[in-house]
């Protein structure tokens, strides 16, 4: 400190100089036009660059997660390939939806995918939205499904020229069917509980299902929003309320939606089809 | 007492002078001469360095108030100022000038050559950090030096004038 002081002593004419010289630079960098826009125009150039840098590098240290996510989603490819080719044998003369196989006689395209970018991401709200880089004219729609490489993301629920707007899975009024493979099980529902953006729950499975911990939870082919076998999760915990006849299931989610960057918009081309037939079935039971 | 009144009102004086005639007067784009430099040639060389540095950069800031400059006048008055102590204390002898009778450099004590570096170089110091405040890019570099130099003589020959009239 004394040593501080002494330097501060030996060195207050200088310090004294610099400290007025900077104040009168202050003064012109504030109120000279020419001097301030100059100064503000460098700045802002300089600050650019540097988030050009930062973006650079943060991208190039997001590479693991990327590639982690094509991994996977290569390989749902590639499985999803493995069932149809097992389908061209088996269903020869039945009409069999599939979305990838558009060259193949036998088959109808069921699934459009629409290749989109995340602008904007809530995940500590109750009720969670995101916002899309593709729009009404890039053909996106309102209830089309939205799917990460690693998962379910959400529904488009508003459209405008060129973005859209979609609700998450991490929504008090998101719900979706599950299907776990393991048991063939198209039970409960899952819904997000509003408390932690990596997990959800499942809700309304009989307790005399046997599920267990680390099962893997994907989308049931009863929906017509969202194609089957889409991944939503693995169950993390299984418990049981003594007076309850179902089981409480909390689901680890396969999407971070802390990192969303790629989704892809998915148009059921017979969503009005199932849907007119859906309907008289609907009024025969009332 | 009457000698900081005299150099209180010498230096409002130059301001106003400074402010509204000088810098009204088109003198064409190089020459833009200060000759309320003269007032740190009239200071004695003995006063309190932190004082001069102070009293300075006010008398630079009701400059820059009066002429609509905000900061160029008192930024480059700080750091004459400052290399001025620097040169001050290296190049006179404070002693000497006393014995002949004086508080600061004149032409009588040490000489017309020794006397127009002396303020020539203070007064270039001055110049070029204002210029390079006021043009504030490299690539102009040439035409401020050029403007430097051209009001440098354009200051040195008002201050001699001045200072005489001062005198008589």
């Amino acid at each position: 400190m004394f040593i501080v002081l002494q330097w501060l002593k030996r060195n207050s004419y200088p310090l004294l100089a610099l400290f007025l010289f900077g104040f009168a630079v202050n003064q012109i960098m504030r109120f000279q036009i020419y001097q301030h826009s100059y100064y503000y125009n460098s700045s802002i150039s300089f600050a650019r660059t540097i988030d050009q840098w930062r973006n650079n590098v943060s991208s190039y240290l997001n590479l693991k997660n990327e590639n982690e996510g094509l991994r996977q989603e290569n390989l749902r490819l590639r499985s999803q390939l493995n069932i149809n080719n097992i389908a061209v044998n088996t269903f020869k003369d039945t009409t069999y939806f599939d979305s990838i196989s558009k060259s193949l006689n036998n088959y109808k395209v069921a699934y459009t995918y629409i290749r989109a970018n995340i602008v904007r991401n809530t995940v500590s709200s109750r009720n969670n939205y995101f916002i899309i880089d593709q729009g009404k004219n890039q053909g996106v729609l309102e209830g089309m499904a939205v799917i990460s490489p690693t998962g379910i993301v959400g529904i488009i629920i508003n459209t405008s020229e060129n973005f859209s707007r979609g609700m998450s899975v991490l929504n008090s009024k998101f719900e979706i069917t599950p299907y776990i493979p393991k048991i063939e099980l198209r039970q409960g529902v899952i819904g997000w509980s509003g408390m932690d953006y990596t997990v959800a729950d499942l809700k309304e499975v009989n307790r005399t299902e046997q599920l267990k911990n680390g099962m893997e939870v994907v989308t049931s082919n009863y929906s017509s929003i969202f194609p089957p076998n889409i991944p939503i999760g693995t169950i993390k915990e299984v418990s049981q309320k003594n007076n309850s006849n179902f089981h409480q299931v909390t689901i680890k989610l396969s999407t971070d939606f802390s990192r969303l960057q790629t989704v892809y918009c998915i148009k059921n081309n017979y969503h009005l089809e199932i849907d007119s037939l859906s309907n008289p079935i609907i009024d025969e039971v009332k | 007492m009457i000698a900081f009144l005299r150099l209180f009102i010498i230096a409002a004086v130059l301001a106003f002078l400074q402010a509204f005639i000088i810098q009204q007067v088109d003198m064409g784009i190089w020459l833009r001469p200060m000759p309320y430099l003269l007032l740190f040639f009239i200071t004695p060389i003995n006063l309190n360095k932190y004082g001069i540095l102070v009293g300075g950069f006010f008398f630079g800031l009701f400059i820059d108030i009066l002429a609509g400059n905000f900061g160029i006048h008192a930024a480059s008055i700080v750091a004459v100022l400052f290399a001025k102590n620097f040169i001050d204390q290296r190049f006179i002898d404070f002693d000497s000038l006393k014995l002949q009778g004086e508080t600061y450099v004149t032409v009588k004590t040490k000489g017309w050559l020794f006397f127009s570096y002396y303020v020539l170089s203070i007064i270039a110091i001055h110049h070029l950090t204002f210029f390079m405040l006021d043009y504030f890019e490299f690539v102009s570099f040439f035409r401020m030096l050029l403007s430097t130099i051209v009001s440098a003589i354009g200051t040195f020959l008002l201050i001699l004038l001045f200072k005489s009239i001062i005198k008589s």
